[in-house]
């Protein structure tokens, strides 16, 4: 039998309703969880079970006293370490003193929102030291490893996230998104994740990486799931995906001529994605985005100067303890210029435009995430922390702000997760989402679990 | 005449105290090249309009902050 750890926020929501389940039944399935495969794992960087147990008994009470806040209420979630929890201590993995950032001892408006939706808010979630870099692997931190094989990294920087959600240790999670942090790490883990419209999601709260490219998004098992915890997160309605895609017109780009390396799977994984849409009733058309390069360039040289400008002031007195990658991105940053960073915006105001073009025409763009699957963590070097992007499509998208789904699309010739990148225009966050559900209501990629062959008795 | 990423990089750091390693140093030496042509390209795509602002300024003034 299905342990309910192991179910979606959906399913769960449901048997919560129904009286099938509670919320302390529900807690204590991924508490157990946790305590089985984490010390594996390394998703968990702060637990607070006392904190936890009191909201999850608080939810059963709502429930039975009929005053249940909707279908979060009593759902265990994480959220990154960047994101700020009123009690649980927010380090942004450093060893370096957060004491100059006034978001600490309180919760982020994302926190708040899922806690005030009912949301059982367990644990801080690993991710690279302020989200940037490489993990480090002899840090005081411990480094998540991918469920589905522990040589293989989760990708980043919704590390933790990435792998509690995908081992079952919470049925959602936070992460944030700067340049594909919510959506790589879901590709690789075979969860779903959203990167919201800029803006929609409140920021508050969360250590900043680089102000105008950061974003907060749900990760979760299913599209269904994003749009439960979005519509907690902005008070908007998430929650009537249709799974029908007729009269909707999908542009879709391989992106095949951007890969470096490719899994010998990808091309044929994508073309099943695209059948599956047409069978949703929409309309695909091939085409050849435009501006590639030139938002991945304008991503990476926005995200450099701006992170390096909140961390300038200190460099001197914390370089020492920073981790080997974040040292290498704050001194790759240093050589950029002013006007290289102004162009960089200049580009993205007219990429911006000519994509405004593109949501005209088209109402979604799909392409691989990734042409590779999980990176080996052997591979992965500090002093080279812009490596793993290499055949990573996320980055693009992020200077445009538009919302961008990672949805898994079946396994690569490693039988690690695959997954499909549906982007919409601004606000269309619902749309994405729903075309995300189409997908996962007539394929079962998003039903396969990791076996977690180092857990004894977890066979899901 | 090819220039000395090593010795450029090394001053860079030098100029706004970063104490990078040697190590350091030369790894993103290697890299120099690869971002300068992709910071180039930027300056070589057509369609930026020059005469427009690149980064606008909207400032968020609450009720709260206005009042003396």
């Amino acid at each position: 039998m299905t342990e309910p750890a192991d179910m979606d926020i959906a399913a769960a929501a449901k048997r919560l309703a129904e009286g099938e389940l509670t919320a302390v039944e529900l807690l204590e399935s991924c508490l157990d969880r946790i305590v089985r495969v984490d010390p594996q794992l390394g998703a968990i960087v702060t637990l607070d079970e006392d904190r936890a147990r009191a909201d999850a008994r608080a939810s059963d009470d709502r429930r039975l006293a009929g005053q249940t806040r909707g279908r979060l209420d009593g759902i265990p979630v994480g959220i990154k370490d960047i994101i700020a929890d009123a009690t649980l201590p927010m380090r942004a993995q450093s060893r370096t003193a957060l004491d100059d950032w006034d978001g600490v001892g309180r919760d982020a408006a994302s926190t708040g929102a899922l806690k005030a939706a009912g949301a059982v808010v367990i644990a801080t979630l690993a991710t690279m030291e302020f989200a940037i870099g490489m993990p480090e692997a002899t840090g005081p931190f411990a480094v998540p490893v991918n469920p589905w094989n522990p040589e293989r990294w989760t990708g980043g920087s919704s590390s933790g996230s990435a792998a509690a959600v995908s081992a079952g240790m919470v049925l959602g999670a936070l992460g944030t998104d700067t340049g594909g942090s919510v959506r790589a790490p879901a590709a690789f883990t075979g969860t779903t994740a959203l990167k919201p419209t800029r803006d929609l999601v409140d920021t508050a709260g969360v250590f900043p990486l680089s102000f105008s490219l950061d974003h907060v998004g749900p990760m979760a098992r299913t599209a269904e799931d994003c749009a439960i915890m979005l519509e907690a997160l902005t008070g908007e309605r998430f929650d009537l995906l249709r799974g029908d895609l007729r009269g909707v017109r999908i542009a879709a780009d391989s992106l095949d001529r951007y890969a470096e390396r490719s899994d010998p799977a990808t091309r044929e994984r994508f073309s099943d994605a695209l059948r599956t849409l047409s069978d949703a009733g929409a309309e695909v058309i091939t085409v050849h985005l435009p501006l590639y390069d030139e938002l991945s360039a304008a991503a990476n040289i926005i995200q450099l100067s701006e992170a390096l400008s909140v961390h300038r002031h200190r460099l001197d007195r914390s370089w020492n303890d920073l981790s080997p990658s974040a040292r290498i991105v704050f001194a790759a940053a240093d050589s950029i210029s002013a006007s290289d960073y102004v162009q960089a915006q200049r580009v993205r105001t007219m990429a911006a435009k000519r994509y405004d073009g593109v949501f005209s025409e088209y109402d979604l763009v799909v392409t691989p995430t990734s042409h590779l699957t999980a990176p080996r963590l052997s591979d992965l070097d500090p002093l080279r922390p812009l490596s793993p992007i290499t055949s990573m499509h996320t980055a693009m998208w992020s200077p445009l702000g538009v919302p961008v789904a990672a949805v898994p699309m079946g396994f690569g010739d490693d039988q690690l997760p695959l997954s499909l990148a549906i982007a919409g225009g601004s606000w269309r966050d619902r749309l994405v989402l729903d075309a995300g559900h189409a997908l996962q209501l007539r394929t079962p990629h998003h039903l396969a679990r990791p076996t977690l062959p180092f857990a004894e008795g977890i066979t899901s | 005449m090819t220039p000395d990423f090593r010795a450029l990089v090394a001053q860079q750091l030098a100029v706004v105290g970063i104490p990078a390693s040697e190590e350091e140093i030369v790894a993103l030496a290697a890299d120099y090249p690869g971002m300068l042509e992709s910071i180039a390209a930027l300056y070589r795509i057509d369609g930026v309009k020059y005469e427009e602002a690149a980064i606008t300024f909207r400032p968020v003034v609450t009720l709260e902050e206005a009042q003396p």
